[in-house]
């Protein structure tokens, strides 16, 4: 069913079956991408002391990239299907619903002022994508996991440091092949 | 008799694509006929059905220059959904057309969706299981099926809608002879007693044609032929004996794969394989056949080293597998896999060729060279810098294919490498492999189609129940008919 | 005999958010505790065993200690019990660490409780009764479908890469290798969802405004009773927190 709504010059939403569908099978991605990076962090130094820097780099990436190729509902559907099957192997799942959510909006709202060809475009959709995320996983980190507030402020600041360029590297990156494939238009 | 599907079409053009990729089409195929519709690579069998589904413009974005009727109707004016009301569809892989976790509400699906009552679902429900013999699995989940059980499953949820029509696209490309034939004699039951108009783009066994009434052959966009079973046979002929003439230059000596009582198990007890005492000498082509779930892919696993023997032994070349050894033996093996998406990950044709080409120290002129050579092995020369995804799934084989050989493997294993080929496509890929045997590399090839083993390879070993039941000399298959029978892979008189 | 998976999804939801919510806005040890131990009863009693909380529990004694030690370093409430250089620590990292291990438990195994035990049909239908399309509800089911497919589909292609020689032993290799696992992932979830998109449009997907289910989901009044009484127990525990 072909329902497009558009808004503005560029359409924000995107309601045929085919990107319903694809949002969520590329949930489970994001969901087994998070699972795979989280197991690498875990290997990590960083990652014993609870700092998941890869898989916050492909937490952002994948927030960004879905949000960008069946934008919304599909952005979001994609989103909360990895915050829901979270639930699976972490408590901070309820903040994920949060953070994931407000982040693929911010995501459809730069797609919608930018048209996503330049690096600036991407740096300024993954930098909303990392500050707002990160800020409400810190929350997170406080209210679910009882840290003090001065390690759970460190340890975000420290992942939007790492993630945000490095996620928007990925996120230009295959956002190009993917148009070069022609499986996106 | 009056046609229930209609085409006009002069032209139907994709966008950025210059030459329309169907043209000059018209056809009027009546109610109650059964179609076979064939034809070599991009000859536009699956878009032609795609067109008739309207998925053509609506979900592949086209231009189309005519018209398409089905009972009646102008698909352009029907809402993709609304065919449903008209025609059924099922392509090829069952897996991914399934969306539901239980067998039961997958066949629901379609009938649910036109809200009916939870009478009528029930009903219609029942009577599919029945028709199909599907009630035994009913309480399954779907990822847990055969591709044989997901093909018949898929095929209830369409028929429990009681569509007049059913538009199948290689249905059993990835089924074994055996259950190829079980699927076709349904479809055959539900032509003559339904009176279902039936169109299947067929594989290439061509095991359709005993139910069909005429056959629809494709070329480059356009209808090459509509004729008759029997005026099909006169002028296409029977499929040609493809065997190679060069002798294989077997070395008795040497064993490059040696499985000595090897077993597998997997977790919750799950049979893999029994104790198997198997061994491949150098320069040898054996092709394994067998039913699904006959244990050839927990073989070839254990060959590979993807999985622990839980008895017995495994070598490779001559050397026992072990953790610490194995990426030192996989650098001498070639491994084709059915999926060749599987393996494809670079952003170009040429990335994917050279992946290995980055362990080995070869100057940027050795390299060039050998990639050149691939490529005009494979026949990809002039698609360097072509997203691989942009190639067609023959062409993606062979790209597969072109990476796995740049390697100069010594043992190439081929899991079903032509598995969702047409036979043309099929036809390149066993001659690449043919070919690269005449230099003497050995080959291991697992296949379904029964025809391809004889014809290519040197030996044929015949898996069953988990375990090796019948070994013969290839060209001499046809000695062994009976016993093909008897272990389940064909049915009396089908090959 | 007691059974979760036959109880309403809309009781189990309210009993699921009553917990996470409780667990959130209670800093009790006591009333944490409880509810756990409730959580752990009721499983017992539907599944007779604990199994299904079992792999779940090995990564929250893992995340536990983890949340032990930051706070055992870091911690500042209480007094301090030991000082030495830069480090010191406080008694009040005990009930910190013993609040927040009771917390993720509960909110991690109500929620894994809900979700094992409610047929993704059943959740479907829930959100069609609180008139969401079912163009959107039916992607519930869909998840539960293709959450095993694409399992499967990932372990393939590194069955695939490890076969081609692709090395993947270190951390370093592990990064490096990301993109040859994931991409080909993408690209075949492309695929798989736009056959899917196809097949159940040509099935009737969207056909009518609703769609009908072969067993329909219905609230017993002895289950919307219990919900009145989980959300006022949830009122009760905001305002003892508030006051």
């Amino acid at each position: 069913m072909q329902n497009e709504q558009a808004i503005g010059k560029r359409s924000i939403f995107k309601t045929d079956t085919k990107s319903l569908i694809g949002a969520v099978v590329m949930g489970i991605v994001f969901v087994i991408a998070c699972q795979i990076t989280g197991q690498i962090d875990n290997m990590l130094p960083w990652g014993k002391m609870g700092m998941l820097l890869i898989n916050g780099t492909v937490w952002a990436f994948f927030t960004g990239i879905l949000t960008l190729l069946y934008r919304q509902p599909g952005g979001l559907i994609a989103a909360e299907v990895e915050a829901l099957i979270s639930i699976m192997y972490t408590p901070l799942w309820p903040t994920f619903i949060f953070a994931n959510g407000i982040a693929s909006i911010w995501v459809s709202f730069v797609a919608v002022k930018c048209d996503m060809t330049k690096w600036s475009h991407h740096i300024l959709a993954q930098g909303g994508v990392c500050v707002l995320g990160n800020a409400i996983v810190g929350v997170g980190l406080v209210l679910i996991l009882g840290l003090p507030v001065s390690v759970a402020a460190v340890s975000s600041l420290i992942t939007i440091a790492v993630t945000w360029p490095l996620a928007t590297l990925a996120e230009k990156k295959v956002y190009d092949a993917l148009l070069k494939s022609g499986m996106v238009k | 008799m009056k046609p229930i599907i209609q085409l006009d079409i002069t032209a139907l053009t994709f966008p950025d694509e210059p030459e329309p990729a169907l043209k000059n089409i018209k056809l009027n195929i009546n109610a109650g006929e059964f179609i076979a519709i064939t034809g070599g690579a991009a000859s536009g069998k699956s878009l032609l059905l795609h067109t008739i589904t309207s998925a053509a413009p609506k979900f592949y974005p086209c231009a189309i220059n005519g018209t398409v009727t089905v009972a009646d109707q102008n698909v352009s004016k029907l809402p993709l959904c609304q065919m449903a009301d008209y025609l059924g569809y099922m392509m090829q892989e069952p897996q991914n057309q399934m969306v539901n976790r239980r067998v039961t509400d997958e066949l629901a699906f379609g009938v649910a969706n036109l809200n009916l009552s939870q009478d009528e679902i029930e009903h219609r429900v029942n009577v599919v299981m029945d028709f199909l013999g599907i009630r035994a699995f009913s309480d399954r989940t779907t990822d847990a099926l055969s591709g044989g059980q997901a093909q018949k499953v898929v095929l209830g949820s369409i028929l429990a809608m009681k569509t007049p029509i059913l538009l199948l696209d290689q249905p059993t490309a990835e089924l074994d002879p055996k259950t190829s034939s079980e699927l076709y004699r349904h479809l055959g039951r539900l032509n003559r007693e339904k009176k279902v108009t039936t169109l299947v783009v067929m594989d290439k066994s061509g095991a359709v044609l005993k139910d069909a009434h005429r056959v629809l052959v494709m070329e480059a966009g356009t209808v090459k032929d509509f004729l008759t079973v029997s005026e099909y046979h006169k002028k296409y002929g029977c499929r040609k004996n493809n065997r190679r003439a060069k002798p294989f230059q077997v070395d008795e000596r040497y064993d490059v794969i040696k499985l000595s009582g090897a077993s597998h198990t997997y977790k919750g007890g799950i049979t893999g394989c029994q104790p198997l005492d198997f061994s491949l000498k150098k320069g040898d082509f054996t092709a394994i056949i067998g039913q699904n779930g006959s244990g050839k892919s927990t073989m070839l696993k254990l060959i590979e080293g993807l999985v622990k023997p839980s008895a017995g032994s495994v070598e490779l070349f001559g050397t026992p597998v072990t953790r610490k050894n194995v990426g030192e033996l996989r650098r001498r093996v070639g491994f084709l896999f059915q999926n060749p998406d599987d393996q494809i990950f670079c952003s170009s044709v040429r990335d994917e060729i050279s992946y290995v080409l980055k362990n080995k120290n070869l100057s940027a002129q050795q390299s060039e060279q050998k990639i050149q050579e691939t490529l005009d092995l494979i026949g990809l020369a002039g698609l360097e810098e072509m997203h691989p995804q942009r190639l067609s799934r023959g062409q993606r084989q062979l790209l597969a294919l072109g990476s796995v050989v740049i390697n100069d493997p010594e043992l190439i294993i081929a899991d079903e490498p032509t598995s969702g080929l047409n036979a043309a496509q099929s036809q390149v890929v066993m001659e690449k492999l043919a070919h690269l045997s005449g230099q003497g590399v050995t080959i291991l090839l697992v296949t379904h189609d029964l025809a391809e083993a004889r014809d290519f390879a040197n030996r044929i070993v015949v898996m069953h129940n988990h375990q090796l039941a019948l070994e013969f000399e290839a060209p001499k298959m046809d000695n062994y008919l009976n016993d093909l029978v008897r272990l389940e892979l064909i049915e009396g008189g089908d090959f | 005999m007691f059974k979760l998976k036959e109880l309403d999804p809309r009781l189990k939801l309210t009993w699921c958010l009553f917990l996470v919510l409780t667990a959130l806005v209670s800093r009790s040890i006591l009333l944490n505790g409880i509810l756990l131990g409730v959580i752990l009863i009721s499983e017992l009693f539907s599944e007779k065993s604990l199994k299904a909380f079992k792999m779940l529990s090995i990564v929250l004694l893992i995340i536990g200690t983890q949340v032990l030690i930051i706070n055992l370093i870091f911690g500042r409430e209480g007094e301090l019990l030991y000082a030495w250089g830069i480090l010191q620590i406080y008694s009040g990292f005990i009930a910190t660490s013993i609040l927040a291990f009771l917390r993720i438990g509960i909110i991690s195994f109500s929620a894994y409780q809900f979700g094992v035990h409610t047929d993704p049909m059943d959740m479907a239908q829930m959100l069609i009764h609180w008139r969401i399309p079912y163009r959107y509800a039916m992607l519930v089911p869909m998840v539960a479908r293709f959450f095993p497919v694409m399992i499967g589909e990932y372990q393939s292609i590194c069955n695939s890469q490890s076969a081609r020689g692709v090395p993947n032993d270190t951390v370093v290799e592990k990064i490096r290798n990301l993109p040859a696992s994931i991409l080909p992932l993408m690209y075949r979830a492309m695929r798989i969802s736009s056959d899917a998109a196809l097949s159940v449009e040509l099935r009737g997907y969207g056909r009518h405004a609703t769609r009908n289910f072969q067993k329909k989901i219905n609230l017993h009044p002895l289950e919307g009773m219990t919900i009145v009484c989980l959300m006022i127990g949830f009122g009760g525990v905001l305002i003892k927190t508030i006051l």
